[in-house]
């Protein structure tokens, strides 16, 4: 019998309860559905209450998944463990041999804040360094980072991570000049050119710091179970301020645990890959994981976004398994510290998401793996789905304050068939939907107080305030998030794509003007919206008045949701306290030093203040470090020695403000015409233009 | 009489200037190099001495004092000629040699590691 053929016991019991679930799901919507048909004026008889059972049915079946997902991580966290944990499978001890395992630590990087990188690479490095098993483990930088200011920064940044933690030789940095793919191109590169040195690699995020003995415990994991593929951790969201921030760290808190454990519980073998705290195991990577290019155009056609969903799908039809560490700490992420900037990814992974639906019939991909690119699909997918029932239903509430009622729509009858309101149905219906999308909070707060973990929170009152703010706070942005989410569909079926500009990651704020930029349009939808329905049907407006009020109120959200001061100030008052903030980890507090350290040496070093590109040129051992890493100053043809001559001169006769981001690219690529710039530049005798450069005069 | 004084005091005063700005030029060159404390001085001082021989009629002091520091880094192998490939004393601040190949301190010390050629190649659908 061939391995394929062979069950191992967790697959069977993956079969199990994704059966038993999906009946109760199954069960569940049709019965809410019928509901639903029950309580339109004409029992779901018309086509448009046809199409909103269809649509409420998909959305109920939607919201159920949730829920079901977490009573199952509820049922695991009261018992203690799953039979089937990854963090308790060990197949065999790992041999002599194994210990000399090296693993590789990938962070790749565009655009990013290269102080928060290198602050987080250096606290996971100390983090290592305390195990004793820094000998086995080797950091890359990779770098796909275009900006030609950031570039300069992310190698003086380097050089002085290496000087201070005497990490040469085991912190790498490479700068990829053609960003092929984005972030899976990068992760492949790295690949093909040192990937055969590591068995394992474990990839993190720019904003990812990982403890040391988590790392070294999944290596062990790794080790003992040969069949594992990727092994995911479950990230902690930490380190916000902002207060939309800090109410997302705090429900990654509170209820992460319950929904990671509930999605362990049915996907076994077969789970996510979310691209980041992750670890790797490279040669079935490299041979199974390469992906492919989509026909088409972008969004839909072209390189695959969301790479880590298709990654995890491939190297499961490879024969590999890929398993959620649910229980294993120590590892930890920053979500978007504003609305904006969540909104921002978001768009980016909707189109990700939106495109493994041409992936769905891929032959030879897992059956769990399919669902997860639909379930991928319908987490931005579910937001059309509302915007759409809501307004078939505006549409119903608004025709039927015009129509007149047809008593008798077969012909001739004895009898009328009256249209009937039942408030009471809808009040059911409603309450089960309110009991679905709050129960799991309620019972991951029962769980959590049941074993004594309130103090994480603040206290068990503290916790429970926390609770009802942020359920406050997901009813207040749930609106503004369905209606762009729908948008973001909406412009992916129409075929317009998304450039992948690099987050920011910092609690900066949203400005007022900024913030109505982006949210007028859903002001005015709202506003319309509520108007008619405030006019011709007063009842339902009210019953929607929870959406309509927070769309109105988009901008003062964004706004105030993105002070940190307003995030300090809960914080000062014991909401949204979590586990890192009460009892601070090593690695979290090395991440503050580093962090600190890298601003005090920032205000110290002349030149800080300029940019990357400014001084590449002018100081020397940033000039230096820059060439030094370049490749070997090549011969090119005349023309492009001739441009290259041009843009030099231009910078020599205008400042570096006068050249354009290619022409600093450029200039940054060739190290002969660095040098040549770094001496001309101190010898520029006019004060003015030896005062862009920042020399003196 | 009286405006050909001013003049030539407004010239001394303009040139005073300007070699005061190529002073500060040199002693931020050598710091940036962190070439410190009194060897940094001397440096500076022989730096533009050596302009003030060299300098001509309508010569910046700025350039012509960066053109004589050069110089002299380079005879106190402060700085590198190209493609030497040797070792500098700046290893605390730069650990590769200016101007010249990529090469370490301490030892071998490189961004990235020698290539160890593999496949990776994308599946097809």
């Amino acid at each position: 019998m061939s391995d394929k053929e062979k069950r191992r016991p967790w697959e069977r019991a993956a079969a199990l309860r994704r059966i038993l679930i999906l009946l109760i799901i199954v069960t569940s919507t049709l019965v809410a559905s019928s509901y639903m048909a029950g309580i339109l004026p004409h029992r779901g008889a018309s086509y448009l209450e046809m199409a909103m059972v269809v649509v409420f049915a998909t959305l109920f079946g939607w919201v159920s998944i949730g829920f079901w997902e977490a009573v199952s991580g509820i049922f695991i966290l009261a018992r203690g463990y799953d039979r089937y944990s990854v963090t308790r499978m060990e197949e065999r001890k790992a041999s002599r041999e194994e210990s000399d395992w090296r693993t590789a630590i990938l962070v790749p990087i565009a655009n990013e804040d290269v102080a928060r990188v290198t602050a987080g690479i250096a606290a996971t490095y100390k983090s290592l360094e305390r195990t004793g098993r820094l000998g086995n483990f080797d950091f890359y930088i990779l770098s796909d980072t275009s900006d030609p200011d950031r570039w300069p920064e992310e190698e003086i940044a380097w050089a002085e991570l290496c000087r201070s933690l005497g990490s040469f030789n085991r912190v790498f940095y490479r700068n990829r000049r053609v960003n092929l793919k984005r972030k899976s191109g990068n992760i492949a590169d790295f690949c093909r050119r040192w990937g055969r040195n590591y068995r394992y690699m474990a990839v993190l995020d720019a904003d990812s710091v990982m403890s040391g003995a988590t790392l070294v415990r999944m290596v062990e994991i790794m080790g003992g179970n040969p069949k594992i593929g990727i092994l995911q951790t479950s990230p902690t969201a930490v380190n916000r301020e902002t207060p939309i921030g800090r109410a997302q760290q705090f429900a990654n808190h509170a209820y992460g645990p319950m929904f990671t454990a509930g999605l362990h519980f049915m996907q076994l073998g077969d789970s996510h890959f979310w691209g980041h705290n992750a670890i790797i195991r490279t040669e079935p990577f490299m041979k199974y994981c390469g992906l492919p290019k989509l026909p088409g155009k972008p969004p839909r056609g072209g390189f695959i976004l969301s790479h880590d969903f298709v990654e995890a799908a491939f190297m499961r039809r490879g024969g590999y398994e890929v398993w959620l560490a649910y229980d294993l700490p120590g590892s930890y992420e920053e979500v978007p510290p504003t609305l904006m900037e969540e909104l921002k990814r978001d768009r980016r992974w909707c189109q990700g998401n939106l495109q493994h639906i041409r992936l769905l019939f891929t032959r030879g991909l897992f059956s769990a793996h399919r669902a997860l690119f639909l379930h991928g699909a319908m987490s931005y997918g579910s937001a059309l789905l509302w915007f759409l029932f809501l307004s078939l239903s505006s549409a119903e509430a608004i025709t039927e304050a015009f129509r007149m009622p047809v008593y008798f729509p077969g012909g001739r009858s004895l009898f009328p068939e009256w249209p009937v309101w039942h408030p009471r149905w809808a009040l059911t219906l409603l309450s089960t939907t309110a009991l679905l999308l709050f129960l799991p909070k309620l019972l991951s707060v029962i769980v959590i107080a049941a074993r004594k973990g309130a103090r994480s929170f603040g206290g068990f009152t503290r916790m429970i305030f926390s609770v009802g703010a942020e359920v406050l706070f997901s009813m207040l942005f749930a609106p503004i998030r369905m209606l762009f989410h729908s948008k973001f569909v909406f412009l992916t079926l129409l075929g317009r794509q998304v450039g992948w500009s690099g987050q920011q990651r910092a609690d900066l704020g949203t400005g007022w003007w900024e913030a109505l930029k982006f949210h007028w349009f859903g002001m005015l939808m709202a506003a319309v919206w509520g108007g008619a329905l405030f006019l011709y049907n007063r009842s339902f407006f009210w019953w929607n008045t929870p959406i309509i009020i927070p769309l109105l109120l988009s901008v003062p959200l964004s706004v105030f949701s993105s002070r940190t001061g307003a995030g300090r100030a809960l914080r000062k008052m014991g909401l949204f306290l979590t586990a890192e903030e009460v009892e601070i980890p090593a690695e979290l507090t090395d991440l503050q030093k580093e962090l600190r350290y890298g601003e005090s040496l920032r205000r110290s070093t002349p030149f800080a203040e300029k940019s990357g590109f400014v001084r590449a040129v002018v100081d020397p051992t940033s000039n230096a470090l820059h060439r030094a890493l370049l490749r070997r100053d090549r011969r090119v043809s005349t023309s492009i020695a001739d441009r290259r001559h041009a843009i030099r001169s231009k910078a020599l006769a205008r400042g570096p403000g006068a050249l354009s981001r290619g022409e600093k690219r450029e200039i940054l690529y060739d190290p002969g015409q660095m040098e040549k710039l770094h001496r001309e530049v101190w010898e520029i005798s006019n004060p003015e233009l030896a005062g862009k450069w920042g020399i003196p005069s | 009489m009286k405006s050909t004084l001013d003049s030539s005091i407004n010239r001394m005063w303009e040139a005073d200037r300007e070699w005061q700005g190529g002073l500060e030029r040199v002693l931020l060159y050598i710091r940036l190099l962190n070439v410190t404390g009194v060897e940094g001085l001397e440096v500076a001082v022989e730096a533009l001495r050596r302009a003030r021989n060299q300098v001509k009629e309508g010569d910046s002091p700025a350039a012509v004092a960066m053109g004589a520091l050069r110089t002299l880094l380079e005879e106190k192998r402060l700085l590198q000629d190209p493609g030497t490939g040797q070792e500098n004393r700046f290893g605390s601040i730069c650990p590769w040699p200016l101007l010249s190949e990529k090469a370490g301190v301490p030892g071998d010390a490189k961004s990235m590691p020698p290539l160890n050629r593999g496949f990776m190649t994308p599946d097809h659908l």
